[in-house]
């Protein structure tokens, strides 16, 4: 008993100090700056935001959500379609789901480069 | 008996055959927060090997479920429990073997996000019917995602209805505690930990019953398995000493 709210409340304390921290560096959510960094992919916030959703709604419940800065841009959209299939994609929200992660790339890379 | 058994020889095929992979679950005693995408599908199904009580050395009992789960909402899902039996034997099950135990009706309602609010949340209700029984769980289900690590808990609440006229009564908290870690998305390794206490008739409360043990979750292309050992940490004569859960999707 003791050993379970021990470990209830070490978690919860867990939670509170990592809990922005990883949510936005996997999946930053969509400001101006985001946008304006990733314009070659030409989306707009409305379309960055559902392709966000769908991130963060679609791509948890089998594995941690990857670190797409990791990935070549070439790849992005062959690892949506691969998953696509698992999540149950619709085609739109495949489609943002790729703006959406492109533009994480496109933001990862250091300026000027 | 020889009818619950042909028909579940003919319904376990379909059921296989029907299969999808959506949420591959991390554990297998305890909930995730993540519910399936709308319009999926998926079947699971689920063994769990019970053996020795310490009322009951030759105890041993093994449950099967088998389970269709429907991804309604992007926030809601329903799930059947097509059935739940299982084979017996030793003293205190009266004689050996196969009993259906009933058929059950569950839904999940998503409240918040493990990876994008500070802890993910969501609530159960489960309602189950059989021969002289119905029974009535409802959850709070929370869940931390941290990177690679999950952590997830689970309190639950039991209303037990039974005999001819549905008038012997019982209730049961419980509450449950999962942790995972991810080595890659086929491979992940963890650890649940189940607590339970009975309160019989709903007036007396009897002694707390904990549970732990290690669990494994494997993936691969569309199949997927998790496995627990559980162990009887306290020695209450009515609870397995040891069990083993095992719950796999799979798809051809
Ligand atoms: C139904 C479970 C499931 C869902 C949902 C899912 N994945 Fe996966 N994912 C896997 C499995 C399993 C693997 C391991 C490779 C394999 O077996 O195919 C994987 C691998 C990956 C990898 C490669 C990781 C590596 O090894 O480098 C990436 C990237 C990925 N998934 C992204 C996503 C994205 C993006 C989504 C959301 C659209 C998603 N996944 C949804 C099951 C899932």
């Amino acid at each position: 008993m003791k050993l379970i709210v021990g470990a209830a409340a070490l978690s919860i304390f867990a939670v509170i100090i990592t809990s922005c921290e990883t949510a936005l560096k996997s999946a930053p959510p969509v400001t101006a700056a985001f946008i304006q960094a990733g314009r070659r992919e030409k989306a707009d916030a409305r379309t960055l935001e559902a392709g966000r959703k769908v991130f963060l709604n679609r791509c948890i419940s089998c594995h941690a959500l990857p670190e797409i800065a990791r990935y070549d841009s070439a790849r992005i959209p062959g690892i949506v379609s691969w998953m696509s299939y698992r999540a149950h994609l619709t085609p739109e929200q495949r489609e943002a789901l790729v703006k959406y992660l492109l533009t994480v790339r496109a933001n990862s890379r250091p300026p000027g480069t | 008996m020889k009818l619950i058994a042909l028909s579940l020889s003919l319904l376990l095929p379909i059921l296989a055959a029907a299969s999808a992979f959506a949420g591959s679950r991390r554990f297998t005693y305890v909930y995730e927060v993540t519910t399936s995408p709308p319009g999926d599908v998926e079947v699971e199904n689920w063994i769990t090997w019970k053996t020795r009580r310490p009322d009951d050395r030759g105890f041993d009992q093994v449950e099967f479920r088998h389970e269709l789960e429907f991804g309604i909402t992007d926030k809601f899902q329903a799930a059947i429990y097509i059935a739940d039996w299982n084979y017996h034997r030793g003293l205190s099950t009266g004689e050996r073997g196969l009993t259906l135990s009933g058929s059950a009706l569950e839904l999940i309602y998503d409240l918040t996000n493990p990876v994008a609010d500070s802890v993910g949340l969501a609530v159960y209700q489960e309602f189950q019917g059989g021969y002289r029984r119905f029974e009535s769980e409802t959850k709070l289900l929370a869940q931390k995602n941290f990177g690679k690590f999950v952590a997830a808990y689970n309190a639950t609440l039991e209303a037990e209805w039974e005999g001819e006229g549905l008038e012997e009564r019982q209730g049961e908290f419980q509450q449950s505690l999962g942790l995972s870690y991810e080595v890659s998305p086929r491979l992940l390794f963890g650890a649940e930990f189940v607590h339970e206490v009975a309160f019989p008739d709903w007036s007396n409360t009897e002694r707390g019953k904990f549970f732990a043990g290690p669990n494994i979750s494997i993936r691969h292309r569309t199949n997927w398995v998790t496995v627990t050992a559980l162990a009887q940490i306290t020695r209450a004569g009515d609870e397995p000493d040891f069990q083993l859960r095992t719950v796999f999707g799979f798809s051809f």
